[in-house]
């Protein structure tokens, strides 16, 4: 078997360890003797219909988001016809912002995203920064951890799924306890961490996802996650620990 | 005055308290304290003792830079105040203008080192009116407390408008951001960087963040790059280009390793340049004594054992790279992640640093901290097996574990207060002095 990861715009959306999340998709594919191939796909680069099996996007600075927004919609079309072919795709972040409907920035006009997401995301002054573990309701187990950091809200349209419910954090939106959205197969969210490692879950979901859609109905060889949920758990249970906000000066 | 006073004494009074309740250990509080009375504490000091204040800052290198500047200093025989215990906020510039004034304020030097943080600096032109404010380097660190690289730099842009016109800005002009920024200013400027034959790099590491031109958002062109996204670089898009250091560049024999403290030897030699001391360079360095945590050197049963404080993706790679260069990348190694709020609640910056250099080892690196097992899942996914990871929670254990093994000698790599805990136990078993203040 084997299997291609597009990576959109790694030299401008790698921010906080974003790399990881593409080590863990490929260790794990590696682990299951899969062969992957990875795909950088920067603003110069064409993205081909059909040319890739799973897609990976990190987030970035603002200025480099910016830099690749108007980039990112010559490529709606193949983007948006292969979320419809449910491709599976994770976006983290900047990428998760610019695959809503659009990015209201501070003091700039508005920044048009690709509309995958029934979404959009306004620029606040208060930065969201710290743990944050939600509870999504298609996998097991249900818990995702991760570390936010954004200073957008994202608010979801009526009609949308998010990722999960925050159960520590802040997630989208300072209101609505909703973290991330998924439509499909492609999931975004606010993740850093790097997210997969830590929820090798979310990571085979992934990977299930895509191996299904080329050689229907794969069985995945379990590898031995035991480090990766232990990481897990601990990050929970240093999270419940450090609750109380005073703590955190402490502990 | 009154205020000035009062602020002072109360100031003393928490100082005094400090001492006699060590495990507060705060060189901050008593100026945390008499900041909240006196907001212009800072400046009031300053004025009344005419004080020339040189400010220290970036990323990396702060410490060693102010350390060295402070060295070549005392070898002029110049007196001279520092805020050594390393709280980098403008507290602990109060806290040590209040330690080191008498009862009417008066300071005993009439110069001033201060390292400060990064996200300070708007605080400290205001306060400290600098004469010399010195720029190390700009990268990825502790992003969750400041958000972003171009964020703190458009801060750094706009209160360096505030600097008095007859202040010096001095800056390492192997970074484009910094480059960047030097072009706005309109008082006088010094540069330094290094030499194209000190680099051993061809190609950009993962955690480069800089690698765009600042002016017209190109990819920037490297001729070579030193460490990061330090280097010679041009802009093949716009006229966008590294200037030529203005400080000559000798080579010296120093002890100190690794090209980022090339880099703090240049940053130091410009102040004292500039302040006009007498300084035989070599001498100088050869009695140079590190700050604790950086290169720092003790014995741990037999083996010989360093601490190198790690805070970074860059300065982690460095360290990496500088043990490599050294063939030390098989001798016993400890970790120690903590995500405590000195070190950055974030940890994910360890996902961008290269793990894979220590694939080759045969014997296990110890990990610890408060986040032990996010670095040994680090290092499983830098591909190297579970038989060569030990996780260790407990950091006494884990030194112990370290002292059993062979080699001749260790290297221990913690985080901020990871460091602090390490000294504290390396102090109780008689490993090493206490000198918190040296």
């Amino acid at each position: 078997m084997k299997l291609t990861i597009a990576h959109l715009y790694p030299k401008h959306l790698n921010i906080y360890g974003d790399q990881g999340n593409l080590d863990a998709l490929v260790f794990r594919l590696k682990a299951r003797k899969i062969k992957v191939t990875v795909k950088p796909i920067g603003p110069n680069d064409p993205l081909v219909a059909g040319s890739f099996d799973l897609l990976f996007s990190g987030g970035g600075q603002d200025r480099h988001q910016l830099m690749v927004a108007k980039n990112l919609l010559t490529k709606k079309q193949v983007i948006k016809k292969a979320v419809e072919n449910h491709i599976p795709m994770l976006t983290i972040c900047g990428s998760y912002q610019l695959f809503g409907r659009f990015f209201k920035p501070f003091k700039a006009p508005k920044i048009n995203g690709l509309g995958i997401f029934d979404a959009y995301t306004i620029a606040s002054k208060q930065r969201k920064i710290g743990n944050i573990i939600i509870e999504s309701n298609f996998l097991t187990p249900q818990t995702l951890v991760g570390f936010e950091n954004h200073s957008g809200n994202t608010f979801l349209n009526n009609q949308s799924q998010s990722l999960g419910r925050v159960k520590y954090g802040i997630g989208n939106n300072d209101q609505d306890k909703t973290e991330g959205a998924k439509t499909k197969h492609c999931l975004g969210c606010y993740l850093h961490g790097s997210l997969l490692p830590r929820n090798p879950h979310l990571t085979d979901w992934l990977i299930q996802k895509a191996l299904d859609n080329i050689y229907s109905k794969v069985r995945l060889t379990p590898v031995n996650d035991q480090l990766e949920l232990k990481t897990h758990q601990q990050i929970i249970n240093r999270v419940s620990r450090l609750r109380h906000p005073l703590l955190k000066y402490f502990v | 005055m009154i205020k000035l006073y009062l602020s002072l004494y109360i100031g003393k009074l928490v100082n005094l308290f400090c001492r006699f309740v060590p495990f507060i250990g705060g060189s901050a509080l008593p100026g945390l304290v008499a900041l909240k009375i006196n907001p212009t504490l800072i400046n009031q000091i300053r004025l009344r003792n005419q004080l020339k204040t040189i400010v220290i800052t970036g990323t990396n290198g702060k410490t060693t830079t102010s350390r060295l500047t402070s060295h070549f200093l005392d070898l002029a025989h110049l007196k001279h105040l520092h805020n050594r215990s390393g709280s980098n906020l403008l507290r602990g510039v109060a806290s040590t203008l209040i330690n080191q004034s008498n009862l009417s304020a008066k300071l005993p030097a009439k110069i001033a080192i201060f390292e400060l943080d990064e996200a300070v600096v708007p605080g400290a032109i205001k306060s400290l009116k600098p004469e010399i404010i010195l720029f190390t380097n700009l990268f990825r660190d502790q992003l969750d407390r400041y958000g972003e690289i171009d964020t703190l730099l458009s801060i750094w842009q706009q209160s360096l408008k505030l600097l008095p016109s007859n202040s010096t800005v001095i800056y390492n002009c192997d970074d484009p951001s910094l480059n960047h920024l030097a072009s706005t200013v309109k008082q006088k400027i010094i540069s330094y960087g290094l030499p194209k034959n000190k680099s051993s790099k061809q190609t950009l590491s993962a955690s480069a963040d800089a690698i765009f031109c600042p002016l017209c958002h190109q990819p920037l062109t490297y001729q070579v790059i030193f460490t990061s996204h330090l280097g010679h670089y041009h802009c093949s898009n716009c006229h966008f280009k590294r200037t030529t250091p203005t400080l000559k560049f000798d080579d010296i024999n120093t002890s100190l390793p690794g090209l980022h403290n090339l880099y703090n030897i240049q940053a130091a030699k410009s102040i004292a340049n500039l302040l006009k001391l007498k300084l035989n360079l070599n001498q100088a360095l050869t009695s140079f004594k590190p700050a604790f945590g950086r290169a720092e050197k003790f014995k741990l049963g037999q083996l010989y054992t360093n601490i190198l404080l790690v805070k970074n993706p860059t300065g982690f790679n460095v360290t990496l790279e500088t043990l490599k260069k050294n063939n030390q990348l098989s001798q016993p190694l400890l970790l120690i992640l903590n995500d405590k709020i000195a070190d950055g609640t974030d940890v994910s910056w360890i996902w961008d640093v290269d793990f894979s250099l220590l694939t080759s080892r045969s014997t296990p690196v110890i990990v610890s901290g408060t986040r032990y097992l996010d670095l040994a899942l680090r290092l499983k996914y830098a591909g190297l097996e579970s038989s060569l990871v030990t996780p260790e929670p407990k950091l006494k254990k884990a030194i112990k574990l370290l002292s059993k093994q062979k080699g001749e000698f260790a290297y221990i790599l913690p985080t901020y207060t990871a460091m602090l805990s390490l000294r504290k136990i390396l102090v109780n078993q008689k490993l090493i002095h206490s000198t918190w203040e040296d």
